[in-house]
């Protein structure tokens, strides 16, 4: 059975190209609009393996979805990827457990490499 | 305007231009500078989009608007490969508005000139037009391979603005790069 990837940004674009790259990869993604949304999706679903998270999003961006993982002890690893490169935001990222950073616009390559090995790494 | 004012302003000029350009360079479209429509014209006689995004830093605030026709966003979806038709022509706008500032954002940190982001806000209509507002305010125009956009930006300086020290300033990670800890 393929792993589970939740994907969360605003932008419905960047939802269908992450989406994209990800299911032709053999992922199974599931999307959230932001932070509240994913949360919710997250309780109704054990099977996630990885989350690709954007950071500048309304309601709750993805600084405070970490913060919210990491309240909850979650194991899933999360990829921030987002326009953002300042150090100081990649370093609170890392420091609530963000396995990695992005800087829009992604390669797909890359972002299916990043999957595979966070995966891997999870199972 | 104080001359520090003057010549932050002067640099995100600069770097929204080359922003611009190298946004749309790394979808594979070509674009240069042309000259922007006159005071007053319609940046477009067609049906049009406009997303404006909001930043703030200290003591400077502004907006970045950008305007382009549904035609251009269209190519811009091809260029990405052919999203999903049903894939909104105001998302990708806005996300497009986002990524720029986004960049210009990146480009400003290591010139002293942090700024953090809000979320943008999309519009459209027939002739659209942006208004010159009287504080610090620049409008740019740009031919990409069939299209045309205007990318306005503009800041209000509070007195005491100042770039950071040298010392102060950081590097951001770059458009494209990735991470993992």
């Amino acid at each position: 059975m393929s792993a589970k990837i939740l994907v969360i940004d605003d932008s419905l674009m960047v939802r269908q190209q992450v989406g994209r790259a990800l299911t032709g990869a053999g992922f199974t993604v599931l999307e959230a609009c932001d932070g509240v949304d994913a949360l919710q999706k997250l309780a109704g679903s054990t099977d996630t393996r990885l989350i690709v998270c954007d950071v500048n999003m309304p309601r709750m961006n993805g600084i405070e979805f970490l913060e919210r993982l990491s309240a909850d002890r979650s194991a899933v690893p999360v990829v921030m990827l987002t326009t953002e490169g300042q150090p100081e935001l990649i370093q609170r990222a890392k420091a609530l457990g963000a396995k990695g950073w992005i800087v829009k616009p992604f390669k797909p390559e890359m972002l299916v490499a990043a999957a595979k090995k966070l995966t891997v790494v999870a199972a | 305007m104080r001359p520090i004012a003057i010549e932050a302003f002067t640099t995100m000029e600069r770097h929204l231009s080359e922003a611009t350009i190298d946004m749309f360079g790394s979808y594979g479209m070509a674009v240069r500078r042309s000259p922007p429509p006159a005071d007053g014209a319609p940046s477009f006689d067609e049906h049009s989009l406009m997303a404006v995004i909001g930043y703030a830093g200290e003591k400077v605030r502004g907006a970045l608007v950008m305007v382009t026709s549904s035609a251009a966003i269209r190519s811009w979806l091809a260029a990405l490969g052919g999203l999903d038709e049903n894939t909104d022509l105001y998302d990708t706008l806005g996300e497009f508005s986002n990524m720029l500032l986004g960049r210009l954002k990146s480009r400003l940190l290591p010139e002293g000139f942090p700024i953090l982001l809000s979320t943008p806000t999309t519009a459209s209509g027939g002739a659209l037009h942006v208004s010159k507002p009287l504080w610090p305010s620049t409008l740019l125009a740009f031919d990409g391979p069939g299209w045309r956009l205007d990318v306005r930006v503009d800041a209000t300086f509070e007195d005491g603005f100042e770039l950071q020290a040298r010392e102060a300033r950081e590097v951001p990670a770059a458009a494209g790069d990735m991470m993992l800890f």
